[in-house]
């Protein structure tokens, strides 16, 4: 009779198998890495003599020091270059509206250190900005100097977080909200201190605590411009320099993940209970006004300049591709082809082995988004929110700490046919991108998943379709925007990922375009082709976007079953 | 807080038209709304009387002609000045603020003393009966709940007129009912000037003093409940209150006595009536007819006898309603039940016997 029973063995033993692969590749290797933290490295007792250690070394305390404050600066400057822009296409029938939409979230598709030798040319102290200053008003501004220049190629590429984040709880404010504050007499600065403000402050905070996140963390930047008096890149130079048995590496592994918890940690305290999304039937987003021609000139000004200083980066990395010389000068000396020959003859590998690990990273991604999603909202297996709560949880793990446990932890394991260990096997670099890119792939597919009604489920049940079927034939069907959206934001992200991947490649032959990118970027002769090879990567991330966005859209006019596409990076 | 209260206001609308690009959504409103008086605007939904409301209120775009409250041309004035409390569709609290803060905001607003905003917003409070929580925020309310704080929000500043926009439709049937003698209960006890805008017949009937109809941004007719119901100016009106028959034709004299000669052939003498000749619309309600077996000469019923069959029965509780063919067209009859009354069955042959003195003539 167990044919008929509703119990079902299908998605337990899936749920069993998931957990597994998360306990392996997600728990151990951290917990690895914060065991190692606590451990006496001479003796093996767990002792804190580590992080006295660190806390008793100058360049650590100072690196600790300059990390928050970055991240932190990092973070205002992004508020000031993403409120404005929120506001204005959230508040005025502006034209500009769109361009904002649009050209503000292409930061996202490339990662800050590529543009950051791009930015040095450009806002560096000979760089073309100082230079015109220098000639019309005879001093320089250091944009990019020491630190400056860390804060300002991190804001310019994680303020959408802030923007996409700000401009959700923007919109989702009803107007209703408003109008009701201004029948009782409140209006102007009042209203948007006492209203608008407050509605819109958790959406403000988790994108805030997301840059925060993203910036305390990164470690290519800051290698790029040359500060190594960072946390992040620290860790990096301690275990590529030291050794994997250097003691520090972890302890500032264990103080990465506590300050990524704690940015999500205030993320979620400002949500919680939150949900401000106020929108009714009838007409939502804030009170739209007209603006007058004034007014509309300065607006267009504000978000020009913007969106220049915001594009920067990418017009720097082209004009730094096709340039012959570009030193001392606003612009190059002559134009020419030579860096993408030179960036083909020995880059080809790259782009080869960037297309086979994010594909298989993203694919590894939907499949257990969706299973896991599947698991989530439509089983009742015990420990189900465990499931999600772990595969979350990566998002809190830093690349660089991932890498660092996974050449710990398996270091000493032998892959039989390849007879290598895991941790040199190019297959480990796909696993840390699927485990580093799960949480966004599994948004997506949940977002897909909810969006499909569970009567939908029931009525295909009812004539007669096994779990099994019911899900094949209707609950993918229909999710499979979701899933696309999860696979194009995997996909997208894993492709420019350095982090993870520098810690794991282990042969030349073996790394990706970020890694390549970085290795070009090293010597001075090196940029021209690298940036070249920078924009192919920008290339494919731009494209790889712009046609699942095409296609979410065609099926989401097809039919009201939509996906989340605004889950970047 | 009842003691010093502003004398109510009136409301005067005068010519008011409104368009949002190059749909005329009000076309010429003009309507005086007395003082102290529970007026509502009746339509279906597009009807404009929702953007008629928020031109009172000063959302939207400035209409062409004037509105007044009381004898301020308010028609160029902002909302945060107008001294008019609006009450909306999904009730708009402030999911960040307290019950007591939600209530606080307009007091505050208005500059009042501390001392004085607490005790005005405890008796406003008190006055919906949410005393008790006052320190709770909207999101753990009730829909009716929260519904009287938003009129709590409202009448706490002591508006001029109090304004209603559809702030029963997010309720359950039930609650519907209590909420709606509530609210006029409120609106007696305060003497405000109150205007509500409906697509419920039924709530509109069982609340106002008067009903403006609207459709298509026209002022189809105005008067109260009953006077609409009893004498629809047009077939709109006739059928958007109640139940109506519709029969088209034209009215005709013979000699000196006025007829209507319906356009499948039915003649019914409307003798006595002051009517103008022309094409119009005959309509009588469905409790208008006897229904009788056919044949039967019931003299007791007498009047124009129009022959049919049952094509439809709906059993009401208190009375049952008949479909009846009668030639082209289908025509409603109800019959009072009781128990163990005269039940027709569908198909059946019977005769209506039409009062022709219920009958009205609307003009096309």
């Amino acid at each position: 009779m167990d044919r008929f029973s509703k119990i079902q063995w299908g998605p337990g033993a899936l749920a069993i198998f998931i957990g597994l692969f998360l306990f392996v590749f997600l728990i151990v290797p951290v917990a690895k890495v914060v065991f190692v933290a606590f451990q006496d490295p001479n003796t093996g007792a767990l002792t804190l003599v580590n992080f006295v250690d660190f806390f008793n070394t100058s360049l650590f305390r100072e690196s600790f020091i300059n990390s928050l404050y970055v991240a932190l600066m990092s973070v205002a400057l992004s508020s000031a270059i993403a409120l404005p822009l929120a506001y204005f296409t959230t508040r005025f029938n502006f034209g500009g509206a769109v361009l904002i939409q649009t050209l503000g979230i292409i930061p996202l598709i490339m990662p800050p250190f590529v543009g950051a030798v791009a930015m040095l040319l450009l806002f560096g102290e000979n760089g073309s900005v100082n230079l015109i200053i220098n000639d019309w008003f005879g001093f320089t501004i250091p944009f990019m100097e020491g630190l400056n220049g860390v804060i300002l190629v991190e804001s310019i590429h994680y303020f959408p977080f802030i923007l996409i984040n700000l401009s959700a709880a923007l919109l989702n404010i009803d107007r209703a909200m408003e109008e009701s504050a201004q029948n009782l007499g409140a209006s102007g600065t009042r209203l948007f201190r006492r209203i608008v403000f407050p509605l819109a402050m958790p959406g403000y905070i988790a994108g805030a605590s997301l840059v925060f996140l993203k910036v305390f963390d990164d470690i290519g930047t800051p290698l790029l411009l040359n500060i190594n008096n960072m946390l992040a890149p620290q860790a990096y130079l301690r275990i590529s320099s030291i050794g994997i048995s250097d003691p520090m590496g972890y302890v500032i592994s264990v103080i990465l993940v506590a300050f990524s918890l704690f940015a999500l940690w205030v993320s979620f305290l400002a949500l919680k209970g939150k949900d401000y999304a106020t929108v009714q039937k009838g007409g939502g987003g804030l009170m739209k006004r007209d603006l007058r021609p004034w007014e509309k000139i300065g607006c267009y000004a504000v978000v020009i300049l913007i969106l220049l200083m915001v594009l920067s980066p990418h017009i720097g990395l082209a004009l730094l591709s096709f340039g012959t010389v570009w030193s001392f000068s606003v612009l190059p000396d002559a134009y020419t082809w030579a860096h993408y020959g030179n960036m083909w003859r020995t880059a080809d590998g790259y782009i080869y082995n960037t297309l086979l690990y994010a594909g298989l990273a993203a694919l590894i991604d939907v499949v257990l988004g969706t299973a896991i999603a599947y698991i989530v909202w439509r089983t009742k297996i015990i420990g189900r929110k465990w499931l999600d709560f772990i595969a979350m949880g990566a998002v809190a793990i830093p690349g660089v700490v991932l890498g660092i446990g996974y050449l710990r932890t398996f270091v000493e394991f032998n892959v039989p046919i390849v007879d290598k260990p895991l941790a040199s096997w190019w297959v480990i670099i796909v696993v840390a991108l699927a485990i580093r890119r799960l949480p966004y792939a599994l948004r997506a597919c949940v977002a897909g998943l909810q969006q499909v009604s569970v009567m939908l489920e029931e009525a295909a049940e009812n004539l007669g379709a096994t779990k099994y079927r019911t899900v094949r034939r209707i609950v993918v069907p229909l999710m499979s925007g979701g899933m696309l959206a999860g696979f194009v934001t995997s996909f997208a992200t894993a492709a420019v990922e350095l982090s993870a991947t520098l810690m794991l490649v282990s042969a030349q032959s073996d790394a990706p375009l970020a890694y390549g990118i970085w290795e070009f970027m090293q010597s001075a002769a090196g940029r021209g082709p690298g940036a070249a090879l920078g924009i192919i990567a920008v290339l494919i991330v731009g494209i790889a976007t712009y046609v699942s966005y095409r296609i979410i859209q065609r099926t989401e006019r097809q039919r009201s079953v939509g996906a989340v596409v605004a889950e970047q990076v | 807080m009842t003691d010093i209260r502003p004398e109510a206001v009136g409301v005067t609308i005068e010519d008011v038209s409104l368009s949002f690009g190059t749909t005329e959504v009000l076309k010429g409103i003009t309507l005086k709304i007395e003082p102290g008086e529970f007026f509502t605007f009746l339509g279906p939904s597009g009807s404009g009387k929702s953007t008629l409301l928020r031109a009172i209120a000063g959302f939207g775009p400035t209409p062409a002609g004037r509105i007044l409250i009381g004898d301020d041309d308010v028609t160029h004035l902002v909302p945060w000045r107008r001294n008019v409390g609006m009450v909306f569709q999904s009730y708009a609290l402030w999911p960040h603020m307290t019950v007591r803060k939600n209530v606080a905001f307009g007091l505050e607003e208005r500059k009042v003393g501390a001392r004085e905003i607490s005790s005005r917003v405890d008796a406003a409070l008190d006055l919906v009966g949410l005393r008790e929580f006052a320190e709770r925020r909207p999101s753990q309310l009730s829909g009716g709940q929260q519904q009287r704080v938003a009129l709590a929000r409202t009448v706490v500043v002591e508006p001029r007129v109090l304004l209603l926009d559809e702030p029963l439709s997010n309720l359950d049937a039930n609650l519907r009912v209590q909420m709606r003698r509530d609210i006029l209960e409120l609106q007696r006890e305060l003497k405000l000037t109150t205007i509500f805008v409906t697509h419920d017949q039924e709530e509109a009937n069982t609340t106002s003093d008067r009903i403006a109809v609207l459709n298509d941004g026209i002022i189809q007719q105005v008067g109260s409940p009953m006077e609409l119901y009893d004498n629809p100016a047009n077939r709109f009106v006739a059928y958007f209150l109640g139940t109506a028959n519709l029969i088209d034709g034209r009215v005709e004299f013979e000699a000196t006595t006025p007829v209507f000669q319906a356009d499948d052939g039915t003649r019914i003498s409307l003798a006595g009536r002051d009517l103008p000749a022309g094409a119009g619309t005959a309509m009588f309600r469905p409790q208008d007819l006897t229904i009788c077996k056919a044949g039967a000469d019931d003299a007791a019923a007498g009047g124009v006898v129009l022959p049919g069959s049952i094509r439809h029965r709906e059993f009401l509780g208190s009375l049952v309603r008949y479909s009846v063919r009668v030639g082209t067209r289908e025509i409603l009859v109800d019959d009072s039940h009781h128990a163990g009354g005269r039940i027709f069955d569908i198909g059946e042959d019977v005769d209506l016997h039409l009062d022709v003195d219920r009958v009205q003539v609307l003009g096309v």
